[in-house]
């Protein structure tokens, strides 16, 4: 068998492997970029740039943090805006990012509000040498497209419609939308984009919240000069709202996605693209740790790829997908139980907490020792003892059905 | 703890760790350990990979993992001290020795260049062979006993050392391809000229102290005995000592393990210091572990003279009266009148320094020493004879740590290296 390897390809374009920088703070200045790239990133989205005359008009502070016990920055907010940097500055940059790096993907997201602004930021791009265009049709401030107040790709007639001018200007590289999953019907969306003809999909941006609110002043998170707006949340704490936006898409539309929202580890990685994603774009996780993770992601990636006899990331794409079925559909062959391996146990009782209040009440000291006691009358097999475990000592065993 | 939990603690510890820029944790390691890439590594589960980056300096991760003391080096530096708990940065090291998984031989140049000698295959032996391979040397150890690791093999207790661990990073020699011949001392044959003479382009002289240093007037009883010696005997074949009473002369790391060691044992011990517990060298954890395990202390004394009592040894210790009560090198210091105190023990084992054995002497030639017989380097860890180089507590004011030798020897090989490419080129 063949030593595996990180490169791929997607949407007909060569990644020396499946790490990309997501259109953010660290893809805005093109000496970032540069370390980026030097330290093995496989390609960059440059940060979303637009014709001349847009304003861009920032506001501080722009970021904010959900921080839970243990856990800082479990969640990002940002109040964001697209580059500050227009089509003249990016397209001097990708042709200069090109010509330095020519074994690197240089994407280039833009945004645009009229035909003439979306064809004319192609066009500009694919003379500079641009590799792939990626459309932000969901910055969480914006306010383009037909209606006002909303995000483009919250409107599935926009969104086709915009699409099919983008391609229709891009004579040479892929296009690759950018949508949010704050729509009633992400699939609906994901076949406009389809149907306007697009190379891929890039789920998604992030998610509309607000990180908290100061309850001593009454100011939401970001506090600009006493006053807030919701952020677009990202970090870890959304991947599972991510993995179900790919995974959704990737069931009922046959298109590439770029899969990016919340992934930190390697391990996120190969989660992302278990559930349909071509390859991973990261920028919380960047912005945290620097772009030195970048070696940690491929040191993984590869030696899991080896454990599991594949020889290439794009053997990861989809694998999770058979096993979502809906809910009537899920097998109910047995009753499960919960039980308590002795030797792993530390006494915390933190199952027994769990399970009084927030599940069957079946668990209970076993008589005058800290060890767990499960009633298997009661226990239904809910699973919250072993989420809540801090020592993996409860599990579920199969009974069958109507007996012990 | 098992695996699955040491695993958990792991991963929580390393992401309570701040990943510091210009980390202090790293520039108090003597070896240069990129301590928050390794601890990143952790974090973002891949023990291969931390261990990869620690053996990057430290080819004795798991060792010194375990028996560095950390709380003088990278955990008192740590960040997170202001914040509540310093990172546990040795435990997430041995974690990463024992969980990770490397290819020793992954990008190994072929070996090429040299011959060179390596005296000695303790922590400075080993850590200068197993670099000088890494840098496509060919490489000959030269151990004086039947099996490798020096300290580590011998008078290092056994209960300190999780056995696989060690003999896993010793036995790495092998893999490299590294040839050792035991029963292999420098003398005679392998005198330091002979080696050049015979075909060897450089020698690194990694031969520690193996000596137990004498007190002046402690008789050589039977009963008193080096603690290095004591500690190797241990090694072998832990002796019975219930019911024994033990004094241990001396209060640096050597002490403590014997102290612990007669401990476990059995033995009644009481350390018998020359200064005041707060000014010993053990660190804060190893006086607390003596004191929590029961040895008594006697400071402010020294052992006059032993002579045997009935059955037992007598030692007459006496008060110590110092010039300069806060200086670590010992100023004058005379004797408090009327202060002489008997101490009867069945054992006196002394642990005042380790020192440089001079049956060696012969076998170094005219190489320049020190009024105690260590080795004299430079910077670049040379000797005064040309092509030879020396690390680990074999040399002059050596620091006595591990780590230290480690460090050494990876500087010693680099410049070996770099002095072969000049001999080549000439």
């Amino acid at each position: 068998m063949l030593k595996p390897s990180l490169n791929i390809e997607f949407a007909g374009v060569k990644f020396e492997n499946p790490f990309v920088l997501a259109a953010a703070p660290p893809t805005d200045e093109l000496e970032m970029v540069r370390r980026g790239l030097q330290a093995g990133w496989a390609g960059a989205v440059l940060k979303t740039t637009s014709v001349e005359p847009t304003v861009v008009s920032l506001a501080y502070p722009m970021m904010s943090a959900l921080d839970l016990p243990g856990n800082r920055v479990a969640a990002l907010g940002n109040i964001d805006l697209i580059s500050a940097n227009h089509i003249d500055v990016i397209e001097k940059r990708v042709a200069r990012l090109k010509n330095e790096f020519p074994d690197k993907v240089i994407i280039a997201s833009i945004m645009g509000s009229e035909k003439e602004e979306w064809q004319s930021l192609v066009r500009r791009l694919e003379a500079a040498g641009v590799d792939m265009i990626e459309c932000s049709f969901s910055c969480p401030q914006g306010s383009m497209g037909e209606q006002a107040g909303a995000m483009l790709a919250q409107n599935v007639a926009a969104t086709q419609k915009v699409t099919a001018w983008v391609k229709e200007a891009a004579k040479r590289v892929p296009v690759v939308i950018k949508i949010t999953p704050q729509v009633t019907d992400i699939v609906a969306v994901a076949n406009a984009v389809k149907a306007g003809g697009a190379d891929g999909i890039c789920a998604a941006n992030s998610i509309p919240g607000l990180t908290g609110v100061d309850i001593y002043s009454f100011v939401p998170l970001p506090n600009v000069g006493g006053f807030s707006t919701y952020s677009g949340i990202t970090g870890p704490a959304i991947k599972p709202m991510t993995l179900r936006t790919i995974a959704e898409i990737k069931r009922h539309v046959d298109i590439p996605i770029t899969g990016t929202g919340g992934p930190v580890t390697w391990q996120d990685a190969v989660e992302f693209m278990a559930v349909g994603a071509g390859n991973v774009q990261f920028a919380t996780a960047v912005m945290l740790y620097g772009y030195g993770i970048i070696d940690d992601l491929r040191a993984g990636m590869l030696r899991y790829l080896g454990e599991m006899g594949f020889e290439s990331p794009m053997d990861i794409i989809g694998k999770a997908l058979p096993r979502i079925v809906d809910h009537d559909d899920l097998p109910r062959m047995y009753d499960l139980r919960s039980r308590v391996q002795h030797d792993l146990c530390i006494g915390c009782g933190g199952c027994i907490t769990a399970c009084l209040d927030g599940g069957h009440m079946a668990i209970t000291w076993q008589e005058g020792k800290r060890l767990p006691l499960v009633s298997d009358d009661y226990c239904v097999g809910c699973h919250l003892c072993v989420d809540v475990c801090p020592t993996n000592a409860l599990s579920l065993a199969p009974m069958k059905k109507g007996g012990k | 703890m098992s695996d699955t939990k040491m695993k958990k603690w792991a991963v929580a510890e390393a992401a309570r760790c701040l990943l510091c820029k210009d980390a202090p944790c790293q520039s108090a390691c003597p070896a240069g350990v990129d301590v928050p890439l390794f601890i990143r590594a952790i974090r973002f589960d891949d023990p291969d990979r931390a261990l990869s980056v620690i053996m990057d300096t430290n080819v004795l991760a798991g060792t010194c993992g375990v028996l560095c003391r950390h709380e003088l080096l990278c955990e008192g530096a740590c960040t997170n001290n202001a914040l509540d708990d310093p990172i546990r940065i040795g435990r997430l090291q041995t974690f990463a020795a024992q969980a990770g998984r490397i290819d020793i031989n992954s990008g190994l140049p072929d070996a090429k260049s040299g011959p060179v000698a390596v005296i000695g295959s303790g922590p400075a032996g080993i850590s200068a062979a197993m670099e000088l391979r890494r840098h496509g040397v060919v490489v000959t150890v030269f151990e004086a006993g039947t099996k490798p690791g020096g300290v580590l093999a011998t008078s290092l207790p056994a209960s300190r050392l999780p056995a696989d661990l060690t003999s896993r990073e010793v036995g790495r020699l092998k893999t490299m391809g590294v040839d050792v011949r035991y029963n292999s001392p420098l003398s005679g044959t392998n005198s330091v000229k002979n080696l050049l003479k015979s075909g060897f382009k450089a020698i690194f002289l990694g031969f520690g102290r193996t000596k137990s240093k004498k007190m002046g007037g402690v008789e050589d009883l039977p009963g008193v005995v080096g603690a290095l010696e004591f500690l190797s005997k241990a090694r072998r074949a832990m002796p019975s000592m219930a019911e024994k009473r033990v004094a241990v002369v001396g209060g640096g790391s050597v002490a403590v393990d014997a102290a612990l060691t007669a401990l476990e044992a059995g033995a009644d011990v009481t350390i018998v210091y020359r200064r005041s517990t707060r000014l010993m060298p053990a660190t804060p954890t190893e006086k607390s572990e003596l004191v929590h395990k029961g040895v008594n202390f006697l400071c402010g004394r020294l052992p006059k003279a032993v002579r045997r009592h009935n059955n037992r040894l007598e030692m007459d210790t006496v008060g110590v009266i110092w010039e300069d009560t806060e200086n670590p090198k010992p100023r004058k210091w005379h004797e408090e009148p009327g202060s002489l105190w008997k101490l009867r023990v069945d054992q006196v084992i002394i642990a005042v320094g380790e020192a440089f054995d001079p049956a060696l002497a012969p076998a170094l030639g005219g190489i320049e020493r020190a009024k105690d017989g260590a080795i004299i380097v430079d910077d670049a860890m040379a000797t005064s004879m040309r092509g030879v180089f020396a690390g680990g507590d074999c040399i002059a004011e050596t620091q006595g740590t591990i780590v230290a030798a480690v460090a050494q020897a990876r500087r010693a090989a680099h410049e070996i290296t770099r002095f072969l490419q000049g001999e080549e080129n000439a």
